[in-house]
């Protein structure tokens, strides 16, 4: 399901699309068994530092539905998952390189001539989804019916740590309409980032056999959110161990070569290969070059790193 | 003149070391920027006010490997409330791959290597730059050290005055392999609290 994306085929909008990066991965895990949807949520934290804790029951997803919320409130909302499972609600907002829609409030004219304060702040608007419209009552998903008696709102973003300032806000936005919200408010709102999907699918693949569904799907979420770069962390141990033994007389890794100082130069592509035109690997800023490596039976992506190269 | 058959086959072998050699790459800067996440996440813990300012590779992060590489964490004391600063708290991360004009490594081994630097300076008249901060490291700036700097974690204490005597820079080194910073544990236990722990306060 993501090969179109692993090959290079869609767009840069694509590429950094949020809404594509949540379909892809919440289809994925609407696939797979819910311990590890689960695993994933149960990383969110909310500002008083706990962490979400849910059972484990059946669910569904409801992908950005619209919903229209008191007047007091704001203007209507369109979270962009919310999971339904057992009975609680899990509003999902995700977030990839844009902050949120909205802070705090605006003043728009109302007739006659008056101004009213209207509530803009996105987090803000979702929790008064979850208080007023989903807490309490029964909805109905793919004919399957949820009384809903609790609901926690969830950020999902790329930074390494939780946004403070951006959820503060948005509490701060519910107590000017209800200022005994704010607590429930803190208790509500989670986050989380997508990197720690990471150590889930890294847990998949280990336990899955390597035919599986589970393997196969999550090695490709793997893949996916790896070419955005939604990795954690794990060190250059690599580095120790990587080499592409380029020459029968020099086995180094091809950062380490202090003394030449060269990464992607000649040296690199010198011997053993043999190519019918020696010069194609050099560096070059004749476009005859890159058309030359273009050609080249590189794996995908591979011939990208020259034109990076080429800048400095 | 080789056939079109042998040709391909050594293009597929250079195709492999491209793909090897991109992957290797792109690790590499994943990892850096993941790095750089976790110190900010450290950092944060001990002061949310030491905010990241700005980072050398201003290009594609992928896949642009430069000579160095530095990511610049920056708390100027006084621009709150709208003034100038006149003294700022600076943490950098510097990472050298490969000596470059002034800067070179410490060490004499192949891999490369990272420096972190907490700096407070002070009676500046202007915010410090990324790179005033890095040429720290330059050869001509080792007299200002108390003592040779060495690789693996020991500490060694850079201070630096202006002619005037006005303008100063206090600061701590802490350098290590590359290779050696594995997860965040590290950076807080060698790294963060060996650099910023004691003596800190917030201001």
């Amino acid at each position: 399901m993501f090969v179109a994306d692993l090959k290079e085929k869609l767009t840069l909008h694509e590429d950094v699309s949020e809404d594509f990066l949540t379909s892809s991965v919440f289809s994925t895990f609407d696939f797979l068994p819910n311990i590890w949807l689960k695993k994933f949520l149960q990383t969110s934290i909310n500002l008083n530092n706990n962490r979400l804790d849910f059972p484990l029951v059946e669910n569904k997803f409801l992908f950005w539905k619209q919903f229209s919320l008191p007047s007091d409130f704001g203007r209507g909302v369109e979270p962009d998952l919310i999971i339904f499972a057992g009975n609680t609600a899990f509003i999902i907002e995700a977030k990839f390189y844009s902050g949120k829609s909205g802070i705090g409030f605006i003043e728009e004219k109302v007739p006659p001539d008056q101004l009213k304060s209207q509530l803009i702040d996105q987090l803000a608007r979702e929790y008064f989804l979850g208080r007023y419209i989903l807490l309490d009552n029964e909805i109905c998903v793919e004919e399957k019916l949820f009384n809903i008696s609790n609901f926690f709102l969830i950020l999902i973003t790329k930074d390494s740590s939780i946004p403070t300032n951006e959820i503060q806000e948005s509490i701060d936005s519910i107590g000017k309409i209800e200022a005994t919200g704010i607590e429930m408010a803190t208790n509500k709102i989670y986050w989380t980032n997508w990197q720690k999907i990471i150590p889930v699918l890294e847990e998949i693949i280990e336990k899955s056999s390597e035919e599986s569904f589970e393997r196969k799907i999550s090695q490709q979420l793997f893949d996916f959110l790896d070419k955005r770069d939604l990795i954690p962390f794990t060190g250059f141990d690599f580095l120790n161990s990587c080499s592409l033994e380029l020459t029968t007389t020099t086995n180094e890794p091809i950062f380490y070569h202090t003394q030449k100082r060269t990464y992607w130069s000649e040296e690199l592509f010198k011997e053993p290969l043999h190519f019918k035109d020696p010069n194609i690997f050099y560096m070059s800023t004749i476009k005859q070059y890159w058309k030359d490596i273009a050609k080249l039976k590189c794996p995908e992506n591979s011939s990208k790193i020259f034109y990076q190269i080429i800048g400095r | 003149m080789e056939s079109d058959l042998e040709h391909g086959k050594i293009m597929d072998q250079a195709g492999k070391n491209i793909d090897q050699a991109y992957k290797i790459v792109r690790k590499t800067y994943q990892e850096i920027n993941a790095m750089k996440d976790d110190f900010a996440e450290v950092l944060r813990e001990i002061d949310p006010s030491i905010e990241f300012s700005e980072e050398y590779s201003y290009g594609p992060k992928s896949l642009y490997l430069k000579d160095w590489h530095v990511f610049l964490f920056r708390r100027a004391v006084g621009e709150e409330e709208g003034e100038k600063p006149t003294e700022e708290f600076l943490v950098a991360l510097i990472i050298i791959f490969s000596p470059w004009a002034h800067i070179k490594k410490i060490s004499s081994t192949n891999g490369p290597e990272i420096w972190i630097c907490k700096i407070e300076t002070k009676n500046i008249k202007e915010k410090a730059t990324l790179w005033e901060v890095s040429l720290c490291l330059g050869i001509d700036e080792r007299k200002n050290f108390d003592k040779k700097l060495e690789i693996g974690g020991t500490i060694s204490n850079y201070h630096w005055k202006d002619d005037k005597g006005e303008e100063e820079w206090i600061g701590q080194f802490i350098g290590y392999p590359l290779t050696a910073i594995k997860d965040k544990a590290f950076i807080k236990k060698e790294i963060i609290d060996k650099l910023l722990i004691e003596n800190y306060q917030k201001k």
